[in-house]
């Protein structure tokens, strides 16, 4: 990754490596369920990689540096979706739909509408708990709160998802 | 942990994140955005690093005019020369102010003078013949007198801006004669055939004289003290006379 000119390059470019392919994938189908987009999740995680390239040898010296990627690209995100909120608004009062593309469930269920229903906060943890597969201590840290609310957040999330499923299920039926 | 599990959801969430991105393309652009990030940051350092340069070089050189204004050889004032063309050549060294006049006349009223110089190579040497005399009338309409301010200033007092005397129309003589004068002394040049020459020149009391030229395009004269030096110089361009008369002191 990056430009190999000298032997601390090197370092970088394998250590780097190492942990882009590790949670690359992971990290960009998280925050594809908290944004809707696929392509503005792997944008912010590039961002965030690109940013730990430059700053290598402050990061690595962190405890964990896949978290402070983490945390900088679900700023990244969340940046983005406050400079794009004009944008929508705009798309609003045009009438155009600005809700992300429709992902099915099996059952037909609309499952990006039904996230979309969930507190961001909410979407968030429950993201990175069930998709980028962290502990609740891992959310908890990397969303700067408590145990206590990480799991107050998933049990609320998981009812809510699970209610909606429910509800949709019934209407069919 | 285990309260939590969900696999319904966990495959509803995983659904949702869609498809596994491919690390290699993610990994090249990641590379491309990396370059540009660098590239981008040595443009900001060089940036930066030119305008430091230029901020420091315009610092010194300031400083340095600075000490130059307040040292010991150059007391005087600065650019109160007589330049008529903004375009001459400016080879000499720092000039302090003088009072100059430039007479286009034949003679010349000169200042006291301990020595005439005749130059060798001159075809006529006109001595000066009123020594003493300071206060020249200033009667544009004689044809023989000159517009000469004798020097009483000294080399050190406040400039005085010199300008060339523009001959009367119907009095003056013709324009073929330039009087020049200075701390060190005074020349006469006369421009005839579309060439200058050094009719005269007298040093002051306590000036030795140096002729470096005297015909040509250039007439060029040096009077020297023991502490001063005035170099009277006339030129000849586009078939017009351009005098200069720069004084150093402390040389």
């Amino acid at each position: 990754m990056g430009e190999v000119g000298e032997v601390g390059d090197i370092a970088v470019v394998q250590n780097l490596e190492t942990l882009f392919r590790a949670h690359y994938p992971r990290l960009v189908r998280a925050l594809a369920v908290v944004s809707g987009s696929q392509e503005s999740a792997a944008d912010a995680v590039q961002e965030a990689f690109v940013k730990a390239h430059l700053h290598w040898r402050r990061i690595e010296k962190y405890d964990d540096p896949v978290g402070w990627i983490r945390r900088v690209a679900i700023n990244k995100l969340r940046d983005d979706h406050r400079r794009s909120g004009r944008k929508e608004k705009a798309i609003t009062r045009l009438q155009a739909d600005a809700r992300p593309e429709p992902v099915e469930w099996s059952d037909g269920t609309d499952v990006a509408a039904l996230l979309a229903e969930l507190p961001r906060q909410q979407r968030l943890a429950m993201a990175l708990f069930y998709v980028d597969g962290l502990s609740v201590a891992e959310v908890a840290a990397t969303l700067d709160l408590s145990d206590g609310a990480v799991k107050f957040h998933l049990n609320r999330g998981r009812e809510r998802l699970r209610g909606v499923v429910t509800e949709f299920r019934e209407g069919l039926e | 942990m285990n309260e939590f599990h969900d696999p319904e959801i966990e495959r509803m969430l995983g659904r949702s994140g869609g498809p596994f991105p491919d690390v290699n393309v993610a990994l090249e652009r990641v590379q491309g955005r990396v370059r540009q990030a660098k590239r981008r940051r040595a443009v900001v350092l060089t940036s930066t690093a030119c305008a430091l340069l230029v901020a420091g070089a315009a610092f010194a050189v300031g400083r340095s005019q600075g000490t130059a204004d307040v040292g010991p050889a150059n007391t005087g004032s600065r650019d109160s020369e007589l330049r008529p063309d903004e375009s001459f050549e400016a080879d000499e060294t720092t000039d302090v102010a003088t009072t100059v006049t430039v007479a286009t006349t034949e003679t010349t009223a000169a200042t006291t003078t301990e020595a005439t110089v005749p130059v060798a190579t001159l075809p006529v040497v006109e001595p000066v013949t009123t020594p003493g005399n300071t206060n020249a009338p200033r009667n544009s309409t004689a044809p023989t007198t000159p517009h000469t301010t004798p020097r009483t200033v000294p080399p050190t007092a406040p400039p005085t801006t010199p300008a060339p005397t523009e001959p009367s129309a119907t009095t003056a003589p013709p324009a073929n004669t330039t009087t020049l004068s200075g701390v060190g002394g005074s020349i006469t040049v006369k421009l005839q055939n579309g060439s200058l020459t050094l009719v005269s020149s007298h040093a002051a009391n306590g000036f030795t004289v140096e002729v470096s030229q005297s015909s040509g395009n250039r007439v060029e004269v040096r009077f020297t003290s023991a502490s001063h030096r005035t170099k009277l110089r006339v030129d000849l361009k586009n078939g017009a006379m351009y005098p200069r008369t720069p004084e150093e002191e402390s040389f």
